[in-house]
């Protein structure tokens, strides 16, 4: 493969991985546990855009539809599990397991309404070159929301109220509820916003490979080594960890061939590169270890 | 399939999981070790056993080397692992247990690959006139006998200092155990049981594959110990009990009614809905640990 290629197809599995690690790294930063579910965020919305493209919707304009719907499954399980669960005092370990029930209904629930069958959407199937790669239409969307979300983000939590609020509250929620910041309404925010990205990368994975009821399941951990390589909570480290992840996975395939190893394994580079991450590194590339967080 | 060997069937895999809940209770009920990669290790022990089964190696020995080998595994994941903050150990035990999977799917020099060992030669299946009830007799014994042991050790001064590190490990350390001996040995045991229970489990079926080892057992076992009361070896147990009978309560739900629902389905969503009920409201489970009491 030529080198335009392999970097054409860095920045596109980078760009997913960006869109798919906002919410998760938020998550994981404001409320203080891992997210299993947040898979199933990703599941969900490319299940509601198969629905609608097969009642003549175009792909492209199901995209903000995939986003209600799974920044509304995000406030759901928020309302429904995960605060209930916080009043009555459980710990980060009790959430993640909840977490990882609530994940297992909504995918059995979505694999029961729409099988396990492999589906694909309609679009078109149209081609580009630019400068010596190969890009699909899809694959132009990816990399266009890839950038606009990485402007809009850094926007919000530069010059809006609610970003500032977003950040005060990652930092120290206590704090922020004391300075009279509506944390409730911030993690709201955060559902929405996190859990919609989510469903959106989630319909662009789906046109982009295809539609299985594990499709977020199959992205799950190496976006959380992605969260973790940036630093938990930390929205340009993850912008950067998910580029280096891409680059590591694209570079690692053809390594595998080079070795004669089976490119089975290519799943394994990203769980490695976690494992490792957890191991050396949990605080990230950028980040540094908070006061009294113990590694 | 008569309704005798069914029952006895349903006790035979009662029994097995059995064996892996008390594991994974003791690692994460007793010592608050969250081993989310139990999978792998009972893949190990049913591997192993399997494939010197074949080899020609005589039942005790195999069964012996399985339990072993993932002992052994076990003690590899625990010396870099235990130190790690609870919920990165859980992320990277899963990422684990995906990395034991991708290699006995691309391994097919050893383990077949994705086609999986078949014909595993099951212990004196011409000696005894009812097989089934062969291996009931069997697995109740190793059942029966690792959960004397392990409620031995729960309540032994090992198992105190496992409940004093799940508490407060640094004032375990402040007494001067040295945790992290305590609790890398109780993961090397824990796994090394789980392998026991794969290679019990390898033998009856006499065939295993790859997607019989999939993240989703972890969770199933981890829903045993939440129901079954986390800490607690009737628990875990009674958690086995009622996870295998739900699993085969959706089967006859399908065959006996017309529900439409795929059992699998019906299954995962049920096991979800009780992990997410039993946090919130029963987060002891139904039989809550016992208290040790000071003569």
């Amino acid at each position: 493969m030529e080198m335009a290629q392999i970097l054409m197809n860095i920045l596109i599995t980078g760009s997913l991985y960006v869109l798919m690690a906002v919410g998760l790294t938020m998550v994981y930063r404001i409320l203080r546990f891992a997210n299993f579910a947040h898979a199933e965020l990703i599941t969900l919305g490319a299940y509601v855009a198969y629905s609608l493209n097969r009642a003549g919707m175009s792909i492209y304009l199901t995209l903000p539809l995939a986003f209600v719907a799974s920044g509304a499954l995000g406030v759901a399980l928020e309302r429904g599990v995960f605060r209930p669960l916080r009043e009555r005092g459980g710990d980060a370990i009790a959430l993640m397991i909840a977490s990882i029930g609530a994940g297992m209904v909504v995918r059995h629930v979505l694999q029961q309404v729409y099988s396990a069958k492999v589906l694909t959407y309609s679009a078109p199937l149209v081609g580009y070159q630019v400068l010596g790669a190969r890009v699909s239409q899809v694959q132009v969307v990816i990399l266009l929301l890839g950038v606009a979300s990485i402007l809009a983000f850094h926007l919000l939590l530069t010059r809006t109220r609610m970003g500032k609020a977003m950040r005060a509250t990652s930092d120290n929620p206590e704090l922020a509820r004391a300075s009279g910041i509506p944390v409730r309404r911030v993690v709201l925010a955060t559902w929405v916003l996190g859990g919609g990205i989510a469903g959106v990368a989630g319909v662009l994975r789906a046109a982009d490979t295809r539609l299985v009821p594990t499709l977020g399941w199959e992205v799950l951990l190496p976006v959380f080594a992605v969260v973790l390589l940036g630093g938990i909570g930390s929205f340009y480290g993850a912008v950067a960890a998910a580029y280096l992840l891409a680059a590591a996975e694209n570079l690692g395939v053809l390594l595998l061939g080079a070795l004669g190893m089976s490119t089975g394994y290519r799943y394994a580079i990203s769980f490695v590169i976690l494992i490792l991450v957890l191991l050396f590194r949990p605080y990230g590339i950028a980040g540094q270890r908070l006061g009294g967080e113990r590694e | 399939m008569s309704m005798l060997a069914y029952a006895v069937d349903a006790l035979i895999f009662i029994n097995i999981y059995a064996i892996l809940a008390l594991s994974l209770n003791l690692e994460a009920g007793t010592a608050r070790l969250m081993n989310f990669g139990k999978v792998a290790f009972f893949a190990i022990g049913a591997y192993t056993s399997a494939l010197l089964s074949l080899a020609g190696y005589p039942f005790p020995l195999t069964l012996a080397a399985g339990a072993l080998l993932a002992g052994v595994a076990g003690l590899g994941v625990a010396l870099p692992a235990v130190r790690l903050r609870e919920d990165y150990l859980a992320i990277a035990s899963i990422a684990f247990g995906e990395i034991i999977r991708l290699i006995l799917l691309n391994e097919r020099w050893l383990t077949n690959g994705p086609v999986g060992l078949r014909g595993i030669p099951q212990p004196l299946r011409d000696a005894v006139p009812d097989y089934q009830l062969f291996y009931l007799a069997l697995t109740t014994v190793f059942m029966v006998g690792t959960a004397a042991v392990l409620h031995i050790l729960t309540w032994s001064p090992f198992g105190r200092v496992l409940r004093a590190i799940r508490e407060d490990e640094l004032v375990a350390q402040a007494l001067g155990k040295h945790t992290f001996g305590f609790k890398a040995r109780a993961f090397a045991l824990g796994s090394g049981i789980a392998g026991l229970a794969g290679a019990l489990f390898a033998h009856y079926l006499s065939f295993i594959s790859p997607d019989m080892f999939m993240p989703t057992v972890t969770f199933a076992v981890w829903t045993m110990i939440v129901v079954g009361g986390r800490g607690s070896v009737p628990g875990a147990v009674a958690g086995a009990g009622v996870v295998v009978l739900l699993e085969r309560g959706t089967r006859v739900l399908k065959d006996y009614t017309s529900l439409g629902v795929e059992p699998s389905n019906l299954r995962m969503v049920l096991l979800g809905l009780l992990l997410i009920l039993f946090l919130l409201y029963r987060p002891q489970g139904v039989i809550r640990e016992g208290k040790y009491e000071v003569d």
